[in-house]
């Protein structure tokens, strides 16, 4: 990405990762030399209140540089980053990084802009199935249980399949996700 | 929301033991980039670190929180990471010694959570910077 080719407002591709794994978790933790059981052990995650295993927060960290990088491409280099976790991300979550340019400048010589980061993580809480029209009715195939719902829960939902049988009834699959802010942030490249 | 500052006056402005070198090396720079779900080629072989690879050098070197912060901080398993920045500097390739050195910048009571800001910096073996951080972490009541 040149620096003439930018504008402020623009947004960089989404960076889409997931879904996040229990084994990824592991191998972060081993790659990083963080070995907090929060981590690594369900047992441990659960005891200090968690209700489970947690991925790392550099991690989600590191999707943000990683978006940066890759729209950045040879041209430009990521000179700073500076992120808030705002929430947790955990087994089974898509974690979504989002960028807007803000600013376009000038200054010592060098070229930069400035990026606001947003990272978004959706946690499957349900997933169900929907015959519409004749008998409409929602058939919970399986519960909140892996859920963390709380009050001011942002939720978001997804078909999955759709079909007209030949009763001409609609029959939808779809999972309800929670939608939560993992990181806002900032970050600085130069050219 | 006032922030209580003065009762951890003590703690503000300490300086982390100094850290061991960490020498990088290709296998733990491809280690994490596979690790962390990096994408691009020249990481995931291995020749130059990923930006993010800034997070196993400031672990490594900086063992010195916890014992900086001792009488601070009672459990552990309380800490929340709250936040992390990094400023970048100079390339990291194989074969760079690095070490950091790090001091504890405020402490302080706010909304319930203790605070405790630690920047550190790294340098070469060329004693050039090749990265300044700054690292946030909030406890949760009954851990301080």
């Amino acid at each position: 990405m040149k620096w003439e080719d930018i504008n402020e407002g623009d947004e960089l591709p989404p960076y889409v990762k997931g879904p996040i794994t229990r084994e990824g978790i592991q191998a972060y933790g081993r790659a990083s030399g963080d070995l907090n059981p929060i981590h690594m052990s369900e047992k441990a995650a659960i005891s200090a209140g968690l209700g489970g295993v947690i991925a790392h927060g550099l991690n989600s960290m590191a999707f943000v540089c990683q978006m940066m990088t890759s729209w950045l491409g040879k041209d430009g280099r990521l000179k700073s980053v500076d992120v808030q976790f705002r929430g947790m991300v955990r087994p089974g979550d898509i974690v979504t990084s989002k960028g807007k340019v803000v600013r376009k400048y000038e200054e010592g010589g060098q070229k930069w802009v400035d990026v606001d980061i947003v990272q978004e993580t959706l946690t499957e809480v349900a997933k169900g199935k929907i015959t519409q029209f004749e008998n409409v009715g929602i058939e919970w195939e399986e519960s909140a249980k892996n859920g963390w719902l709380r009050n001011g829960d942002q939720l978001t939902y997804e078909v999955v399949k759709q079909e007209r049988g030949e009763d001409k009834k609609n029959r939808i699959e779809f999972r309800i996700y929670r939608k939560q802010r993992s990181i806002l942030g900032k970050a600085t490249a130069s050219f | 929301m006032a922030e209580e500052r003065e009762k951890y006056r003590e703690y503000i402005g300490r300086e982390l033991p100094p850290g061991k070198p960490y020498k990088v090396t290709a296998e733990a720079i491809q280690k994490y980039a596979q690790a962390c779900g990096e994408e691009n080629e020249e990481y995931l072989s291995g020749k130059i670190a990923p930006p993010a690879f800034s997070s196993v050098y400031t672990l490594k070197s900086l063992g010195g929180v916890i014992s900086a912060t001792k009488g601070l901080i009672k459990n552990p398993l309380k800490i929340l990471h709250a936040g992390q920045a990094y400023e970048y500097f100079e390339p990291i390739r194989p074969g760079d010694e690095l070490v950091s050195s790090g001091k504890i910048v405020d402490v302080y009571e706010k909304g319930k959570l203790l605070w405790v800001i630690v920047s550190a910096t790294t340098n070469n073996q060329e004693g050039k910077k090749v990265s300044e951080t700054k690292i946030t972490i909030a406890v949760r009541p009954g851990g301080f």
